[in-house]
């Protein structure tokens, strides 16, 4: 008898669907063969099928022949995910059950009929979206809820019994409760201004405002088990949290420089667990406060210019390079910048989901959220691990950084073959692995902020130190940035340290430092503007709250930053005034810039452009002034 | 070939007229030269150069003639293209109707020599003046002996640009064999003429970058320096220049230390003119402090980052100032 069952595989960090045909014929010696190109986990399948169904229905007749067919037999693939359809397809012949047509199966089994969770159950839910299903059959996890994307009924397996009982329909079970509600708010959503006027008023000075919830990042992180809730009535304030570890903690709460009200929530050992910002007034009713382990902005003294440059680099999606000596605050800058992040849009964060569902088997990979990928490799990081790889190639981490942030630290210490290997991705926003059993082309759209010394005892144009290298060593040092690494970067900036007088100057009152709020705001709007210049009027998004549509779509979300955006799309909309255009020419001669220079600058002139509080539909020449002053001979010429 | 007090002819205004007849017979006096033909002449100073003069030393030429007969000097050269020419040309365009500069040409008056000079020579502005007859023609010798002629006739003598080899270079030696000041004008190190600014430095010359190092030693060494108005005015008198120079040190070099900060105060107040608003604080602020890195110009200004950036990249567009390091400098003129 033969009873076929939907299933998948992964090609790259897409799904594809796959049918596992089982026949079973009853014969005096037992057989059992899979086909279809699978690895060492599929063909163990067998014997952990064998022994689950010996297991659970030991009074089953053990004397059969079963042939596994993995269709298409071509596309190789891999795991345990078939452990489920390939025993429920044995079951359903020995007790007589239909396997229904709309529903599609993984899971991984233990011996005793549990189910282990696999990697790519998102991509499982969206698959059956894409192709109609009506029910998808998940292993067990607290978490599936975070799949708040309706469409499909999800039901939770905990062991392959349920499964048997719920298609027999002895018992049946339910689907997870998913909110709609627990969708975030995604970018484009944004564009409704006046729901969301709140979100976008900050900048304005407009008190109402509130902050965007930052919630779901440290609960993600695993730092707290539950997000504090800070409520501010009056003065009182509460405050709750648990660490997930155990380990006691105190709240201490500290007035900021911008007038925001933080708490701080350490650990006995004295390290900071989770920061609570709590905005300056009464919040809007729905919305609490921001919770986070990054630096705000505010706190960060001096470094007006490499502020200013990643709020640029932030709203237009300019690949950034700090360069500065030791201790001068490049780190923090970074971890400040991590706060200013935008939302993804729903399309975008489809995108991130998919791959981070098909790269990890945590429970992060059931999020579906509007918080942009920070990734930090460490600088020993291997051409493999940061552009992807293995026989079957999997992704790297500038796919994991897709639609986000690639952050590298010392970014000359990174292996030069590592470095250059990035060069055509930066370039094309993907990278296309190629191994002798599959190629794969993985999304790597990123933003990159590198850090770097300017020489390698760190203190070139250091004020207050010497710096003790040879000429010949500092050129070597500079020299492991290639030109054409150098030339994808966008904006240069030269960190100094900050003078110790001025690290603890009390700040005057009526010029406090921008905080990160403000300048999250000021970037939202500016990604807005662009969103609606690059978006054609046909592709504009439509309400799509239970995000059914997008799903089904599955389209490569367009390129909205004037960072990425075509050389086509970007000219013929960038409008530069011609007095404009006059004096960038004037500046290529007088500071002695290539042409790429130009583009690059030009680009960076529309952020600046879009930045402004009412936004400018041309590129003027204060824009472009300002845009020439993060060029690139500024940091390494002379 | 020693110069003697030997007689010389001199074509003035008085004998253009008919040129044959009036030669004059001059023993080597300064005083008696000075009868002849006006006062400046007996405080000649030469001006001899290359012929093939650089558009620097043709300006150089220029600046330092204006400030020798402003001070009351009179104009010696040589009558050949080049620095010479220039010399005459430029002092005859800044006094009327006194004798202001003299033309030692290698030939007798007939000859044709200092043609160009007949406006000024009738305009009672310029002499020229021959140890030769008057229709004695023009030979290698004729033209050595001239540039010996000008070293005993000048007081002191500039040097604009020499080649090793040239003529000047033969004038310049005299004048040194006399013991008379010569004053080398500092030219690029890199340029051909760079040599021979070495090597007279080296025999005695006195190396300056400036007519008023020349008034400042002439000065010193009793020469009354005299104030004479002229077409061109320099807003300063000569007499502050010496005072200013003199005041600075006896050095030289601290001279035109104290004269290029002049020029700067001058450039700044230029700069400083043509900017208005939140661009003339920026660079009041910058001209005080020297340089500043933006973060601090933010906490003494008040600005945004935004507008100092574009303010910045302004002025750097200008020129007015330049950025190394992430730290904004002052741009020297």
């Amino acid at each position: 008898m033969l009873v076929k069952i939907n299933s998948l595989a992964f090609k790259g960090v897409e799904a594809v669907p796959v049918q596992v045909e089982v026949d079973v014929a009853f014969r005096k010696i037992p057989q059992f063969s899979i086909v279809g190109l699978g690895d060492k986990a599929v063909y163990e399948s067998r014997e952990r099928v064998r022994a689950v169904i010996n297991n659970l229905y030991p009074d089953l007749r053990t004397l059969y022949k079963v042939t596994v067919n993995l269709a298409p037999a071509s596309l190789p693939k891999e795991g345990a995910l078939y452990d489920l359809p390939i025993a429920l397809a044995i079951l359903a012949v020995q007790m007589g059950f239909e396997v229904p047509d709309d529903a599609l199966f993984v899971g991984e089994l233990s011996l005793d009929g549990a189910l282990r969770t696999v990697r790519g159950v998102l991509l499982a839910v969206l698959l059956a979206i894409q192709t109609g299903k009506n029910e998808v059959f998940v292993p067990f996890e607290l978490k599936l809820d975070a799949i708040w994307i309706a469409g499909v009924d999800i039901y939770p397996v905990r062991s392959v019994h349920d499964v048997v009982n719920h298609l027999s329909g002895k018992k049946r079970m339910q689907p997870v409760h998913r909110d709609v509600n627990k969708r975030p708010v995604f970018l484009d959503d944004l564009l409704d201004l006046d729901k969301y006027k709140s979100y976008l008023s900050l900048a304005q000075g407009d008190d109402n405002a509130v902050r965007i919830k930052g919630i779901r990042r440290v609960a993600r992180r695993g730092v707290l088990a539950k997000p504090i809730v800070c409520q501010r009535q009056g003065s009182s304030e509460q405050s709750r949290s648990l660490l997930k570890d155990g380990i006691p903690y105190s709240v201490t709460s500290s007035e900021g420089v911008d007038g925001t009200k933080s708490t701080f929530v350490t650990d006995t050992r004295g390290s900071t667990r989770g920061c609570v910002v709590d905005s300056t007034v009464d919040s809007v009713k729905g919305s609490t406060a921001a919770i986070s382990t990054y630096v705000d902005m505010a706190a960060v003294r001096g470094q007006e210019k490499a502020k200013r440059a990643l709020e640029i680099a932030v709203a237009g999606g300019h690949n950034t390079l700090l360069v500065g000596p030791p201790g001068s605050g490049k780190s923090m800058l970074a971890k400040a910048m991590e706060g200013i992040l935008p939302p993804l849009t729903l399309q975008q964060a489809l995108e991130v989901a998919k791959i981070r569902s098909v790269s990890s088997q945590d429970s992060t990979q059931y999020l579906i959220d509007a918080i942009p990928p920070f990734m930090m490799p460490h600088h020993s990081v291997s051409n493999v691990g940061l552009l992807g790889g293995g026989s079957i190639p999997r992704p790297g981490y500038i796919t994991m950084a897709h639609r986000g942030v690639l952050f590298l630290d010392e970014f000359p210490e990174f292996g030069r073959n590592v470095l250059e290997g990035m060069r055509q991705p930066m370039e094309d926003g993907s990278v296309m692995i190629v191994r002798s059993k599959e190629k794969n082309r993985f999304p790597a759209r990123f933003m990159l902020l590198a850090t770097s010394n300017p020489c390698p005892c760190g203190y070139l144009g250091d004020p207050n130190h010497k710096c003790t290298c040879s000429p010949s060593q500092i050129h070597r040092y500079q020299s492991r940035l290639s030109g054409p690494i150098l030339d994808r970067i966008d904006l240069h900036v030269l960190v100094k340290p900050v003078p110790h007088d001025s690290l603890s100057a009390k700040i005057d009152p009526a010029r406090r430092p921008v905080s990160s709020a403000t300048m999250r705001a000021n970037i939202i709007r500016a990604r807005l503007r662009q969103m609606v210049r690059y978006t054609e009027a046909t592709q504009q998004p439509t309400p799509d709250p239970a995000g059914v549509n997008m799903a089904m779509a599955s389209l490569r979300s367009p390129d909205i930053v004037n960072g990425d955006v075509s050389d086509n799309a970007f000219l013929s909309k960038m409008n530069l005034r011609s007095s404009a255009e006059a004096l960038l020419r004037q500046a290529m001669v007088k500071f002695d810039l290539s042409a790429r220079a130009y583009f690059r600058i030009l680009r960076v002139a529309r952020t600046v452009a879009d930045l402004e509080p009412t936004g400018s539909a041309f590129i003027e020449d204060r824009h472009v002034l300002e845009a020439l002053q993060f060029r690139s001979n500024t940091v390494w010429g002379a | 070939m020693q110069v003697q007090k030997a007689d010389v002819r001199v074509c003035s205004a008085a004998c253009l007229s008919s040129w044959v007849g009036h030669d004059v017979v001059w023993r080597g006096d300064v005083e008696v030269l000075g009868t002849l033909v006006g006062d400046y002449m007996t405080r000649g100073v030469a001006v001899v150069g290359a012929r093939n003069v650089s558009e620097r030393g043709r300006v150089l030429t220029q600046k330092l003639v204006a400030g020798l007969v402003e001070s009351g000097f009179g104009v010696i050269s040589g009558c050949a293209r080049g620095v010479d020419m220039e010399a005459h040309r430029k002092a005859m365009r800044l006094v009327e109707g006194e004798t202001v500069t003299a033309a030692i040409i290698p030939a007798g008056l007939g000859m044709g020599f200092g043609k160009e000079l007949n406006d000024g020579v009738s305009g009672n502005k310029a002499v020229l003046i021959s140890p030769y007859p008057f229709e004695h023609p023009a030979r290698r010798w004729t033209f050595a002996y001239r540039n010996k002629l000008i070293a005993q006739i000048a007081v002191a003598m500039l040097v604009v640009e020499v080649g090793v080899k040239s003529g000047t270079m033969q004038s310049a030696r005299e004048m040194l064999r006399l013991g008379k000041p010569v004053f080398v004008m500092a030219v690029d190190p890199t340029s051909p003429t760079a040599e021979g600014m070495v090597q007279l430095v080296h025999e005695g010359g006195i190396l300056v970058s400036s007519v008023k190092h020349v008034m400042k030693y002439l000065a010193d060494v009793g020469f009354e320096i005299r104030r004479v108005s002229c077409g061109v005015t320099t807003g300063k008198t000569n007499h502050e220049v010496v005072q200013n120079v003199a005041n600075g040190s006896d050095c030289v070099q601290n001279g035109i230390q104290a004269m290029k900060q002049n020029e700067q105060i001058a450039y700044r107040r230029d700069i400083l003119s043509g900017l208005h608003g939140d661009f003339r604080r920026c660079m009041e602020l910058l001209i005080e402090v020297g340089n500043i890195d933006l973060t601090s110009m933010s906490v003494k200004t008040g600005l945004g980052t935004s507008t100092l950036l574009q303010i910045l990249s302004d002025l750097e567009m200008r020129g007015y100032i330049y950025q190394k390091m992430d730290i904004y400098y002052v741009s020297q003129n």
